[in-house]
């Protein structure tokens, strides 16, 4: 067996110590978190693909900005993005999730705003009094694209740009074909957890030997590494990167084994069989710098957690978006997107099936945890957890956050 | 809920048709909620059927581009559908559900592309 990596002692800033529990509920830590986090850095919003054409439009909802926003695409090709808020009454102005509109028209009093937010047409405008059309448009926010994911920022004063923002991840990915791949489907669940013990479940290898021993079988593991060790990571200022080992001589079940013949792309292998080979010519050296990093043919895929709350999976041939959306100190929205090529045979779409059941059946063993967890945080047992170095990425990530709220501001 | 799927299967898969009642379901979340609600033996039959016979399905769908399959094959589409659904709670878990696992029915899951669609 390897040598025993040290990522922990390795990573500048980081201690040893256990970890608190408050963070996970405290309402005073999570009203900061809202103001001084998500208040003032790009999150994820949806996809360029999700709005092509001049005039399509997407619908988000931010539930801890307690925001809706509409994000429309220009006459120009360009994206922009604005509350959904009615400036007369407050009414939300686009109730639809998608469509194609040349015009927003509430449907309180009718008033409308261009592709471009402003005030177009107020009914009865002469009964207002000096209404300033300019400040009564949509307000607008910032929203700008990576990769064709689309990012939007809340905070009051212009942020720093996307591509600063992501920092050393900002050309990781270039060539990547994310903007190739097709949204396959979408898994949204609320639970009564805090949005950092949901990312934490999913910021560690450690727990697939018990948690997914079954569902996962030798994917993960082998005999030269039991515990699936992960391969590698990278801890920013606040993004992070880790990359998960994949066993190469996994097993597969018959059903699996379908899956790859029809669709060509295993679920989580690491794809390094010449089936695979042969259809997409990959291999690692056309990778970007940020795909498996380490250039092994033991690798299984990398998680990407642009800060706060979005993990970016990259993977050979399919790729996920998964944020955990805070709503309140102890309730979460998760939203995951799975993102693949497009199948161009019927037996592709079978093969795609089976991918789609195990994410499911996965998601089921990795978000049972959470709510139980949750739930003892305040029985007095313990009031701090411990972490080995397989759950780096889970200190690092408190760490960052602690060290934000305790800036001055 | 969508309505029973009443076409026949093609003659050649005759053999399978005692299946469609309860498994040319159109949706993930209706395929699943059958899983759930089948005892194991039922999904290990289901399984045991059509494992030998996913290699003809799939050969015979693939004379259709997809979002051009007709009406009449739709279950068989389907049928193959629920084998990929079902065979983890035969070849894994031994049991319908995910043990220990979050509840089936909470997680929203979206199918945004199927082979119904162009």
């Amino acid at each position: 067996m390897a040598a025993q990596p040290d990522f922990t002692h390795a990573s500048p800033g980081l201690d040893t110590q256990p970890v608190p529990y408050y963070p996970y509920y405290d309402e005073d830590f999570f009203q900061q978190e809202i103001d001084r986090i998500f208040r003032r850095n790009w999150l994820f919003a949806g996809r360029e693909s999700d709005l092509p054409q001049a005039g399509d439009y997407i619908v988000k909802s931010f539930p801890p900005l307690k925001a809706s926003v509409i994000l429309a695409r220009q006459q120009d090709g360009s994206i922009r993005a604005f509350y959904n808020v009615c400036p007369h009454r407050a009414n939300r102005v686009e109730i639809s999730e998608c469509g194609h509109k040349n015009r927003f028209v509430c449907s309180f009093h009718g008033w409308s705003f261009g592709l471009d937010g402003k005030l177009k047409h107020v009914p009865d405008e002469q009964a207002f009094f000096d209404l300033d059309r300019e400040a009564r448009s949509l307000k607008s926010i910032a929203v700008d694209s990576w990769l064709g994911m689309l990012f939007v920022n809340f905070s009051p004063e212009p942020p720093a740009p996307l591509g600063e923002w992501l920092g050393e991840l900002q050309h990781a990915f270039d060539g990547y074909p994310l903007p190739q791949m097709t949204t396959m489907l979408k898994i949204r669940t609320e639970v009564k957890a805090n949005w950092k013990m949901v990312m934490d479940a999913f910021l560690e290898g450690y727990h697939v030997v018990q948690l997914h021993g079954q569902s996962a079988g030798d994917a993960f593991t082998s005999k030269e590494n039991p515990w699936g060790h992960l391969n590698s990571v990278r801890l920013y200022d606040r993004h992070k990167s880790l990359s998960m080992y994949g066993n190469p001589g996994q097993s597969a079940t018959p059903a699996a084994e379908l899956e790859l013949k029809y669709q060509q792309v295993a679920t989580y292998a690491p794809i390094q069989g010449d089936r695979y080979q042969q259809s997409h010519q990959t291999r690692w050296n056309d990778f970007p710098p940020g795909v498996n990093p380490d250039r092994r043919d033991d690798w299984a895929f990398d998680i990407h957690l642009l800060f706060p709350n979005c993990s970016f999976y990259t993977a050979n041939g399919w790729s996920v978006t998964q944020c955990y959306w805070p709503v309140s100190p102890e309730t979460s929205v998760i939203e995951a997107t799975v993102y693949a090529f497009q199948p161009t045979s019927v037996a592709g779409y079978i093969g795609f099936e089976h991918t789609k059941s195990m994410i499911f059946d996965v998601a089921l063993e990795d978000l049972s945890t959470v709510e139980r967890a949750q739930s003892n945080l305040r029985a007095g047992a313990f009031d701090s957890m411990v972490l080995s170095d397989m759950e780096v990425v889970v200190r690092h990530s408190h760490h960052v956050i602690r060290e934000l709220l305790e800036q001055d501001v | 809920m969508s309505e029973p799927i009443s076409t026949p299967l093609p003659e050649s898969f005759a053999d399978l048709s005692g299946y469609v009642d309860a498994w040319a379901k159109p949706t993930f979340r209706e395929r699943y909620r059958q899983r759930m609600d089948s005892p194991q033996a039922a999904l290990v039959a289901f399984y045991q059927a059509l494992l030998p016979r996913m290699d003809a399905i799939t050969e015979h769908l693939n004379q259709y581009a997809p979002g051009e399959v007709p009406a009449a094959d739709l279950p068989l589409y389907f049928l193959a559908c629920s084998f990929m659904d079902i065979a983890a709670a035969v070849e894994i878990y031994e049991q319908p559900d995910v043990p220990l696992g979050l509840e089936w029915w909470r997680p929203e899951l979206t199918e945004c592309r199927t082979a119904l669609d162009a």
